[in-house]
Order: structure tokens, then sequence, then C-alpha cells
């Protein structure tokens, strides 16, 4: 059954905008599922999060849980669902509310949807407590958030997501703030609900890695500048990119090994990356390396690859396996040269580098 | 020999003389470095008794999680320890002279002809209500001794623009609330190399950016490297980018040292320590190896209540009697790798998993 | 609530000055809850006892009518406190409903009550006051404060809207919407905690504000002269020509400085609500 159904969701923050946020986005995520938005920052991932969770209501376009326009529930439907759907959010530091104790914050809900009394309200909260792994102690109830690490916190903030026993959960960005050796326990812990409740997720992150490791067996999203660029089973994804931007993007990612970050270098990737998106056409038309005529006019479908994968990109084959250097195979690949069609970004990629000859020798 | 006021007078690195074997010029030396906040016996050390060593042409990777002391540990390379912190003992020198020794104009001095820092977040450091040109102005006008000529000080403002890879002519009459987040890093790097520092010292360069600008900062800075011939000491949590960018790597455990050798032994070695071990198997990356990761147990001791023995015992897998009784010393082999383990050093019998 | 006492004796004791003041208001308020039962205020007359001089039977000395001048202090210290406190409670409780409210809510909403409010904030408020309280005689404190509260809200309202405005795009308070909070939870529960060391501190100054006020309504003799208060003793005084002799001197200043200790002790107080109401300063 679909939990939940994004459908054609277009989203500007003002009418006059002439690039959208969000631009005619469709998703669907089924009960127990994980889908994953993953992009660099401005892609829409964490609105699209706002507004899956109906913190934000989209300019145009239905978003759906269950089968009804979120838009249009009332009264006892409404209630149910604003259960159903829970966020995480990304810092742990701005979304516990200083001025309340923890047992203020986490006991607020269950008050509110009748799960809990004000007399088995203290039982309820221990129990929670226990099942994230915090101390479930009457005195951890009464510390404030400045008093917890930041790993606690998000352990709180999990807490009081589930604690209204939601069917879906959207991650935003839940491991980036904390220490490396507190996110695989962060993630575990989610993912032990999910096997627990069959919850469905919709996972944000910028973090190839991250996705990987939660979504096993799931689905990624490529997002780019409002746009979905590619989407697919998570592990056919990233061993098999078929948009440039998923390839350049994975080619991007710093990598915990000196050897294979070495193998990888190339100077290209990061400057083919930056610039602003295209307003008519393909969206990263103005930085393929593949870029034809086609691509400033039309702007591509996502077409079926098979394997359930798709892409947004007429040309899904040019794309290298990760092996090979992307500077390879198209008609606009050399460094420095300028298109016509070429717009000046916010940050247009001069690559004056000084060579040999002007080696500076610090004095 | 744990419980110890302030004042230490135990040798450094526990009586273990420091390894000879690297060559070159020692620009920064951090000899039994102890940085300490409150007094007495509720005194907190966040930097204790750490010894290391940055040559000219280093990349040098400060790496530990939060709370480790290798930010503090940074600040006290340039005198900047924010009170009510203070080296309470050992020394740093920059250029083989000590910072305790020297009188405070020729502190500021020296420190500011040989290292300059970018502060975590430097992109919220700048002044919003003038131009970016019109601060560089103001640093070209406070240090006449570094260009006398303050076009020629706007040109190789410029050159250092071109070498972030941004465009000079933009930025130059921008306010900084023009710029994305990853441009004004990119800018307040070159801001900092404008007065020619041999040392470029940066504090998480890479953490609250995005892949793309992360990728950015880390060829730039090896750029920089490269072509100004800069020698760098950067400090993160982020293994992946040490792994990208660092020739050599310091990792810190709550408070202290507790391995140092070059980029490729801290990921590679067979000897290693095993909270570095547990760290890096504790990422999720797109390696193939980065579906199998594991969490570190139990969390980061209090600093103001410190294990007896090794700090890392209580959460170690390898853990003997001796490592909940005794604090290991850095040990180095052959290669200048230095572990501070027991179990690595002496190649003590571990019980079967 | 023990924890909290027990916080507040280790804040108070780090800061002495607002310590002393906290003391000072403290002295006051007990003065003025038992003051008009210990000592009473006579109405007699004697003329021949007028401006004595401080002695042990009268402390402050006499007035024009020869009464001592401590008694009506103490006996004047009720009335004055009581109007000032609920005119304070009203002053903050319109302020920050408003103000809160509206910046949460944004929209048509925000800006009609903004509009409201700045009509109120423009207004002179000292006129303002003078007139209704010339025309509405009352003696009554709760009257007497809503009207000395009749524009005092307003400032109140802009600051914590603003406030508000920046809270509202927090994430907690996006976790509580996400809880299916109402609307009083999110203000009461969710901002209000938020704005705790600003209100407090602007509460304890509507009460110096709302004292001043209204000693200049006893003094200028708009609102009755009926009872004893430090306003209408500085009233008696000046009419009974207390400003050209120097023998009346005390009659003049004590009621004054009756009113400038406690301001002051209020000020010096306000210093520790910082820490007091804010969570991250008072627990550790």
């Amino acid at each position: 059954m679909t939990l939940l159904e994004v459908d054609q969701v277009t989203h500007r923050y003002d009418a006059g905008s002439p690039r959208p946020v969000l631009r005619n986005i469709e998703l669907s995520v089924g009960a127990d599922e994980v889908v994953a938005l993953v992009g660099e920052s401005g892609c829409g991932k964490t609105t699209l999060g706002k507004i899956v969770s109906g913190l934000v209501e989209p300019s145009n376009g239905t978003i759906r849980f269950e089968g009804a326009d979120i838009a249009s529930l009332r009264g006892k439907k409404r209630r149910s669902w604003r259960r159903s759907v829970q966020m995480v959010h990304q810092d742990p530091y701005s979304s516990l509310n200083p001025g309340l104790t923890i047992g203020t914050a986490l006991g607020a809900g269950l008050l509110r949807h009748g799960l809990a009394t004000r007399r088995t309200l203290d039982t309820e909260l221990l129990a929670i407590l226990r099942q994230v792994g915090l101390d479930a102690t009457p005195d951890f109830l009464r510390r404030y958030p400045h008093q917890l690490s930041g790993g606690q916190r998000q352990r709180v903030a999990i807490a009081r997501a589930i604690s209204l026993q939601p069917e879906l959960i959207v991650a935003d960005e839940v491991t980036s703030m904390l220490d490396v050796s507190m996110r695989v326990a962060i993630l575990d812990l989610l993912l032990k609900f999910r096997r627990e409740r069959q919850l469905g997720f919709v996972f944000i992150s910028h973090d190839f890695g991250v996705v990987r490791y939660f979504t096993q067996g799931g689905r990624i999203l490529v997002m780019f500048y409002g746009v979905v660029v590619e989407q697919g089973p998570t592990e056919q994804v990233i061993g098999d990119p078929r948009h440039p931007y998923t390839y350049l993007l994975l080619k991007a990612i710093p990598v915990p090994d000196p050897d294979l970050a070495w193998e990888r270098r190339d100077v290209e990737v990061a400057e083919r990356l930056q610039g602003e998106p295209s307003l008519r056409g393909c969206i990263f038309s103005n930085r393929c390396p593949f870029a034809e005529e086609r691509c400033r006019d039309h702007v591509p479908p996502l077409v079926d690859l098979g394997n359930g994968q798709q892409a947004a990109c007429f040309f899904p084959d040019r794309v290298r396996s990760l092996d090979e250097p992307v500077t390879q195979g198209g008609p606009h690949d050399a460094p420095g040269v300028r298109t016509a069609a070429d717009e000046d970004g916010d940050c247009a990629t001069r690559s004056v580098r000084p060579g040999p000859a002007s080696r500076h020798v610090q004095g | 020999m744990t419980a110890v006021g302030d004042g230490l007078d135990r040798p450094s690195n526990n009586g273990v003389a420091p390894p000879q074997g690297r060559a070159g010029v020692k620009l920064v030396e951090v000899d039994g470095l102890t940085v300490s906040f409150g007094e007495g016996s509720g005194s907190v050390r966040a930097v204790e008794d750490v010894s290391l060593s940055v040559y000219e042409g280093d990349i040098y990777a400060l790496v530990g999680e939060s709370g480790c002391g290798k930010s503090t540990l940074a600040y006290s390379l340039l005198d900047i320890v924010p009170p009510p912190g203070r080296i309470s003992a050992g020394d740093v020198r920059v250029r083989g002279q000590s910072l305790k020794s020297l009188p405070r104009k020729e502190l500021r001095r020296l420190l500011g002809a040989e290292i300059a820092i970018v502060f975590q977040a430097a992109m919220n450091a700048f002044n919003p209500v003038i131009t970016i040109g019109e601060q560089v102005e103001h640093i070209l006008k406070a240090h006449p001794e570094v260009f006398p000529d303050r076009q020629e000080g706007r040109a190789y403002f410029e050159h250092l623009l071109e070498l972030v890879s941004l465009p000079p002519e933009r930025i130059w009459d921008s306010f900084e609330s023009q710029l994305s987040g990853g441009m004004k890093q990119r800018v307040a790097i070159a801001v900092t190399l404008l007065l020619k520092p041999s040392v470029l010292v940066l504090d998480e360069p890479t953490t609250a950016l995005d892949v793309l600008n992360q990728r950015l900062v880390i060829d730039i800075l090896r750029d920089l490297h490269e072509t100004l011939g800069i020698t760098i000491l950067f400090v993160t949590h982020d293994l992946a980018v040490v792994a990208e960018l660092a020739t050599r790597v310091a990792v810190m455990y709550a408070g202290r040292l507790v391995e140092a050798g070059t980029v490729r032994e801290i990921f590679k070695s067979e000897r290693r320590h095993p909270y570095v071990e547990a760290l890096i198997n504790a990422i999720p990356s797109i390696l193939d190896r980065g579906l199998t990761v594991h969490p570190i147990g139990g969390q980061v001791p209090n600093l103001a209540e410190l294990p007896v023995g090794c700090r890392f015992a209580p959460r170690c897998p390898h853990a003997q009697e001796i490592c909940r009784r005794i604090e290991p010393p850095l040990l180095a082999d052959d290669e200048d790798h230095l572990v501070a383990c027991h179990v690595v050093n002496h190649q003590l019998e571990v019980p079967a998993r | 609530m023990s924890r909290f006492l027990k916080d507040f004796w280790r804040i108070a004791r780090s800061d002495r000055g607002a310590m002393v003041g906290g003391l000072i208001v403290a002295i006051y308020v007990v003065v003025a809850i038992i003051g008009p039962w210990v000592v009473h205020v006579s109405n007699v007359q004697n003329p021949a006892d007028a401006y004595l001089g401080p002695s042990w039977h009268h402390l402050l000395g006499t007035d024009s009518f020869g009464n001592d001048i401590l008694t009506q202090l103490i006996v004047g210290t009720r009335p004055i406190m009581e109007v000032g406190v609920f005119a304070a409670i009203m002053t903050v409780f319109v302020g920050v409903v408003i103000g809160l409210t509206s910046g949460y809510l944004g929209g048509w909403a925000d800006s009609v009550l903004m509009r409201i409010t700045d009509v109120f904030l423009t207004i002179p408020g000292l006129p303002l006051i003078l007139v209704i309280a010339a025309v509405i005689r009352t003696s009554s404190p709760v009257i007497l404060a809503a009207i000395l509260s009749v524009t005092a809200w307003s400032g109140l309202a802009r600051a914590v809207r603003s406030q508000a405005l920046s809270l509202r795009s927090s994430d907690f308070v996006e976790a509580a919407q996400l809880q299916g909070m109402s609307l009083t939870n999110v203000v009461g529960r969710q901002l209000l905690p938020n704005v705790g060391p600003y209100v407090a501190i602007n509460f304890l100054l509507a009460i110096t504000g709302a004292i001043y006020a209204e000693v200049a309504l006893f003094l200028l003799g708009i609102a009755p002269i009926s009872g004893t208060n430090w306003g209408i003793m500085i009233n008696l005084a000046v009419n009974q020509g207390a400003l050209y002799t120097s023998k009346s001197m005390l009659y003049l200043f004590a009621p004054m400085a009756a009113i400038v200790i406690l301001q002051v002790s209020f000020v010096f107080f306000t210093r520790i609500l910082d820490s007091l109401f804010n969570p991250r300063l008072r627990v550790q």
C-alpha cells in the first residue's frame, strides 16, 4: 500500500522567482520503504522534506497520505495524519526547546494525542527513553537540552518522533552535525525502529555513504536544483550512475582512503559542478561535459533504464563508469572553454591556475 | 601517574624521548603541551602532554571528535586559547623561538608573520556593511611592512582569489551577503594568505560545507600548497578529508595524542591505535567496505572524571589489565609512526574475539 | 521547585548588588502587606507638633499636621505597590500575548494587531493617563492600574513580537507543529519560556514605570486624595508650603526617597533575572 505520494509538486518561495525550488517532483513511498533524497545544498531536498511532512504547503501539486490529499484533511482525520508523519531535524542543538525540560518536550505530544494520561505519563516516558538508549531515569527527564551531548539530544529528538507511533518519518540530515563515531549508532537506532515498526522513511542527506548504509535496499533520488535527475535502487545508482551529475557528484566525494583518493583525483570535477543551473532545457546543461543543442532546448524526462533505474538525460549511456576520468567523450569538455550558452553564474570558473613557471616561493 | 595537578613536573611524553628522523625546517614544535581550564582540584586539561612537530611542506591534519582538544591545541599555536584556558605546562616553539619566553610585542610580531588561522565558519567573519575590497584595504593599511605599495597588495590578493577559483573583479566590490557560504570560505582563505604566513592553520575547514564546496576547499588547499609552498595544519573530525588532503596526521582522544604518522600509516598500517581503527570502521562511505561499519560503543570520557590508565580502555575491544592501570606512552617505530597503546606496542596477547 | 530555589540562592549570592536590591524589595513587600495592620495613621491634627525634627518618638519627624512621617510612609506603601503590580501584570499580559501571537501568526493577524499597537505606541502615555484619570475619578486600585497600563503594553508588544518572529522558524517550533500542538501551546509553552528573561525584566520595570505614573497622578491632584500614600504625601507637602521652609525638608523628601530607593532596588534586582529565567544559565 502506498503510504505517501508526491504528485507533480512544484514550489516557489515567492511567486515572482524565475526558478522554482522544486520542479514537477513525483515520488511515492510504500509502507516500510526507504527513499533517500540526495543532493547538494540548494537542491530542494529539505524543502521537499518539509512539504512531505506538512510543514509547508506546496505552490502547486498534491501530497497524498494513504490516498488522501493532506491539504484537505480536517478534524480527526487531520489529527490522525499529524501523528502518522513525523520528522527528525538536522540540528540537535535547535530542535529541542532550550527552555523546556526533556520530560516536558517529550510528554507534550503524548498528552495531546491521548497516548498517555498525566498519571501514566512518566512510565511511558521512561519506556521511550529506554528504547532510544538513554538513561531511563526521572532525573534525566528533568534535565534541560543544554545539559546533554549532541548524540543524546538527537536520541531525544528521535524519541519524540517515534513516541507518536508514526508510519512515516522524514529524517533530515540527522547525522551531519554529529561526531563521526556517533553517526552509525544513530542510524542503527533508526534502522531498529524501521524493522520493529515497519516504518517508511524519507531520508534526506548530502552524504552518499550515510545514505548507502541506511537505505540498504531502498531507493535513492538524486536532486539538482529542484529537479530529480536520477533515481533507482541505491546500490545501482551508486555503482552505475547514468546521469552526468550523479557521476560527477560521486566522483567529488572525499573518500576515507588515501590511496583511492589519489587514484580518483581529478581537478576538473569541482569546476564542472559549479555555476548556476540552466533556465532553459536540461537543468544541468550549463555544466554538463556532454551537453548538446538538444539539451539546451528540451527538458529531458526521466527515462527508464531497466532495473528500476531512471535518469533525466538524453544520453545516459555516455556516462562512463567511475573508473574512468570524466573529461573524455564530450564536445565541451575542455577546461576554460566558453560556449555561447554559458551563463555567468555566481561563480564563474576561470581555471587560471599558474603553471610551474610562476611558482611562488615563500620569502 | 594520572592524578596530577597543574604544573606537571614529570618529563614530557611520559619520559620517552621524541623521535628523530624527520628532516627539513621545523616550523612549529609543540613540546609536552598542557592546556588547562580552571584552578586547582577542579581544573580540567583540554590538552595534556602533547608533543608534535610540523615541518615545512607538511599538510598536517589534527584529527579527533568534539572535546578531544584539537581546536584548543591549534589555538595554542597562536597563543589565542580563550580564557579561562591557559598553557599550564610545556611550550610551543615557532621557528625555534619559544612562545613562553618572548615578550608580548615580539610574540605578536612573530606570530603575525609566521602563522595565520582561518577559523571555523570563517564565512561568518566578514563585516556585512563594507565590501570585501574595503576590508582587504584595512588589512593592507594595518600591515605596511608586508605591502608598502597598496596596489601591489591588491594585485597579490587578486592573484590569491584566482588561486582559490574565484573571479577577482567580482569579489572586490561585493558585500558578504552577495556571496555563498562556500565562496566566503574561500575568500577567507585568500584573506588569510594575504600577509604571506609560513603556516596556515584551519579549524574545521570543510565542516558545514556540502560535498561540492568540500571538494573545492580540498582541491584549493592542495593547490595552494603546491603553488605557494605553504605549510598547512588543519583541524577536522572528517577522516575522508584527511585521506584526501593530509600528508601527516595526529589523532587526539580526550586531550591526549594517541597516534601520529603519515596519512598512509594512519589508514593502512597494521600497527594502529584501536581508537583510530574503530573510527575508520565507523564511517559509512561509498567504498566497498563502507557498508560494514560498526559504531564505537560507549562515550567519550568526561575530562573532569577521567578513567585511570588508558583513556580509551573503557571502549576498547582489546583492553587488558595493564591498560586500566597505566597510561600508555607514545612509542615510535622506525618510520616515526607514534602510537600510544600497550597492546599495539608490546604485541600483548589479544584474547580471541 | 526546590531546585529552582537552590539555583536562585546560588545565583543571588554571586551578585551582591542584585541580592541587596532583592532584599530591599522584599522588605517593601512585607511592609506593604503587614504595615497597615501594625501602624495606624491618626487623623488628629496637632499643629503644635508640626515639622518636628527626627527623634526617637518620630524617627523621621512630623508633617505639617504634626503626624508622624514614618507611619505615613509605612501605611502608604501598600496602595502604591498594589497599583504598581496590578498595572505591571496587565501591561505584561497584554503586551506578551499580543506580541507573541502576532509575531508567530504573521499575515493579516499580525498586520491588524500591529497597526493597533502602533496607535497605542504613538499616543503620548502620560498625558493620556492624566486625561483619563481626570475624567474617570476612581480610587479602585484595579481601575487605576488599568488606566496606567493603557499605552505601556505597546512597546513591550513590539519588542516581544520581533523575538517571536525570529523564534517561529526555529526547529523546535516546527517540532511542536509536527506534534500537532495548538496555538496556545505554541505561544505559551514553546515561545514564552524563550522570552522569559526579557518578560521578567520588563515586568519589574513596568512596576517602576507604573509607580512613577501613579505618583504623578497623585502629585498633580488628579487622582482622588483619599487615604495615605507617597504621592499624596508629596502633594500635601507641596500644598502645605513645604517648599518654602527648610524645616519641612523631611516631609517632602521622605516619600521621594522611599520611591527612589524602591525603584533602584528593583533595577538592581533585575540583574539576576537573566540568569534566573534562562535555563541555560540557571541550571548547570
